[in-house]
């Protein structure tokens, strides 16, 4: 979609036109969903938390600036969606004991081409509030002291959950290597054969860098 | 920070997380749960789930207050179906987003709610309302689009006005569209455009792709929809199977519950989740059902000489529940449904023992019938169950109960109510599917 067809459809959604409004969201499904799809336990909950976001997004268009690119714009808020999610549903504080991974190395790491079904549900089995923080460290390119302030906490609580994502999806890797008859490899390839059917609309990517550059303006 | 930044592990998730392929291919059930949310109809924010909450809460303490402050001598007939009104009554208003007092507090906060989202505020800090689309917003174009959302409920053709400037439409399209009679998206696209949209039929059904930037019809898949309204469900649905194991501490009593004994249940039951929200369970609980009542509640053919003051029981019944259950909440882990049913009881054993006023009784002490009676779908269910999942497999479960007899329990055909706590272990068989 070229950056005129763009501000048509948001024209649209300014007024309210629903039909405009389907067609955006049709156009920015897939990116909004694959942004959270991390977040979320599951497909019925990325929905949700997309919706949430596409809401936000056509009651508060009128903030939109024109001049910056909309996909940025819309990423931010299904991140920032995500993490209203988050904090809506941490109740419980998590505390586990958690498994050394240290004896793992990252030649093991690379053993295996990991898919994207499987590395989504291995982000998914994390405790809410390490997936959260691995998304944004790792994902979006946020710095923990960004973490910290979006999340309510501290630096070091940020840094040392980090860390222990990245040894829980170390031990799941792991794992992985050693039982890959278990992987749905063969499905994900069918899968990413039709991926051609998905409505992508520009090519500007959702990079850290970026989105630091529009936070900060 | 750069060095963990550059942990290959990041790297690994990062890139290979980038393209969601089909996973995040576009559903239509999404577009219609997010259409009802704009249609007026809150997004489901904490708010909006609190009011679920406190609705079943508040079912749930009338339930309980009901119970405790009976009057079992002047009421008890008259008060019982007065407890079991009231749960419909709350369960109708937390299945409309609440009393309209609550959807106006509902929507006040919903829009600071909005405008809190620091995505919305980072990029567009310093122009406060002044963009372009600000300017060209008018209203007589949301009058426009007020009635295409009206206009949903039958098939149509859409009456789609935009601004003239800005939209070519040509009569070709025009006349496509009212052939098709359906309700039709309508893009411009130009020559990059449409290369990408050519790659993507399976979405549209035609799409025109001219050298000149020009209108193309992408008639809708969908329905010339008929709404269903409140259907809020976000994705297709596959049943969900759970068994529980259960057990609880039973309180009986005939008359209000002032003369109760404490038995106890055990049994498994079998949950079928048949929509997102609703469920179907049933199974087999084992109970002991002890209670004590005045003779005068006791019916029986023998003609006592002397009439026994109080009859003691104790019981031993298989309970056959079909439940169905509304879940009013679900979150982080974190159930909560409101069910209702019918039980048939299938009384194993019944052992009745009389006790007279006098040291000399006037007559039999005891009787003890088995198997001789069952009352089929004779009980009414009420229930509220709270459940927390500890894995995705496994969950713990609290669940409140009231069993309301709609015919007379037992030889003595007694008006036997029980109520209890049931806590127990769920298994989910099929749960965490990711589509």
């Amino acid at each position: 979609m070229g950056e005129e067809e763009l501000n048509q459809l948001v024209r649209g959604c300014l007024k309210d036109d629903r039909l405009s409004q389907k067609l955006l969201y049709k156009a920015f499904y897939g990116f909004a969903m694959g942004i959270c799809l991390r977040y979320a336990t599951n497909r019925y909950e990325a929905s949700e938390i997309m919706n949430q976001g596409f809401y936000k997004v056509f009651k508060n268009l009128t903030k939109y600036d024109i001049t910056k690119p909309f996909k940025a714009w819309l990423g931010r808020i299904m991140v920032n969606t995500s993490i209203d999610y988050y904090r809506s549903n941490l109740k419980i504080a998590y505390t586990e004991e958690l498994e050394k991974a240290e004896h793992i190395n990252d030649t093991e790491l690379a053993d295996r081409n990991l898919n994207y079904n499987e590395l989504l549900d291995m982000i998914g089995q994390l405790p809410r509030a390490y997936r959260t923080i691995f998304n944004l460290f790792a994902i979006e390119g946020y710095t923990h002291e960004e973490i910290g302030d979006m999340l309510n906490i501290s630096t070091g609580t940020s840094k040392s959950n980090l860390h222990k994502a990245r040894e829980k999806l170390k031990i799941m890797i792991a794992k992985s290597n050693k039982m890959p008859g278990l992987n749905n490899t063969g499905l994900d390839n069918r899968q990413q054969s039709n991926s051609n059917n998905i409505v992508s609309i520009t090519h500007t990517d959702l990079s850290p860098s970026f989105v630091k550059n529009v936070s900060k303006q | 920070m750069k060095d963990e930044k550059e942990d290959s592990i990041d790297k690994l998730f990062s890139q290979g997380l980038k393209d969601p392929g089909s996973n995040a291919s576009y559903r239509d059930e999404d577009w219609d749960a997010l259409e009802s949310m704009l249609e007026g109809k809150k997004p489901k924010g904490v708010i909006y789930r609190l009011a679920y909450i406190i609705s079943g809460i508040a079912a749930l303490l009338l339930l309980v207050l009901g119970w405790l402050f009976l009057n079992p001598a002047q009421k008890t007939d008259k008060t019982t179906p007065q407890v079991v009104k009231t749960k419909p009554q709350a369960k109708q208003d937390s299945g409309k987003y609440g009393t309209p007092d609550e959807q106006l507090a509902d929507r006040k906060t919903q829009a600071p709610a909005a405008g809190n989202n620091s995505a919305d505020n980072a990029p567009a800090k310093n122009r406060p309302g002044q963009s372009f689309f600000t300017l060209s917003a008018d209203s007589g174009g949301r009058k426009n689009a007020g009635q295409i959302a009206k206009t949903d409920v039958a098939p149509k053709l859409p009456t789609v006005k935009l601004p003239s400037d800005t939209i070519i439409v040509t009569d070709k399209a025009v006349n496509n569209m009212a052939v098709n009679k359906a309700k039709v998206d309508t893009i411009i696209i130009t020559d990059k455009a449409a290369a990408n949209m050519a790659n993507n039929k399976a979405k549209a059904d035609t799409v025109i792709t001219p050298k000149k930037p020009v209108l193309a019809s992408v008639v809708d898949d969908i329905k010339p929809k008929k709404k269903t309204k409140g259907v809020s469900s976000s994705m297709g649905f596959k049943p969900t199977f759970a068994l529980s194991f259960i057990a609880s501490p039973d309180i009986n009593s005939v008359k209000g519950f002032s003369q109760n004994k404490v038995g106890t249940n055990a049994g498994l039951l079998l949950t079928v989740g048949v929509s997102k929200k609703w469920s179907i369970s049933t199974g087999a609980i084992y109970a002991d059902k002890p209670y004590l009542t005045d003779f005068s509640n006791y019916s029986s053919a023998y003609q006592f000489n002397t009439n026994p003051t109080s009859v003691s029981a104790s019981c031993i019944v298989l309970d056959i529940p079909i439940n169905v259950g509304y879940q009013l909440y679900n979150n982080g882990g974190n159930k909560f449904s409101l069910g209702t049913g019918l039980s048939s009881y299938f009384m194993l054993r019944e052992n009745y023992t009389f006790n007279y006023a006098g040291s000399y009784p006037g007559g039999p002490t005891s009787y003890n019938i088995r198997n001789q009676n069952k009352h089929i779908m004779g009980v009414l269910n009420l229930n509220a169950t709270y459940q927390r999942e500890v894995s995705s497999k496994f969950g713990v479960a609290v669940q409140p109960y009231f069993k309301v007899p709609l015919t007379g329990i037992g030889y003595g055909q007694v008006n036997l109510k029980s109520a209890g706590v049931a806590v127990g272990v769920t298994w989910n068989i099929n749960t965490r599917i990711k589509p």
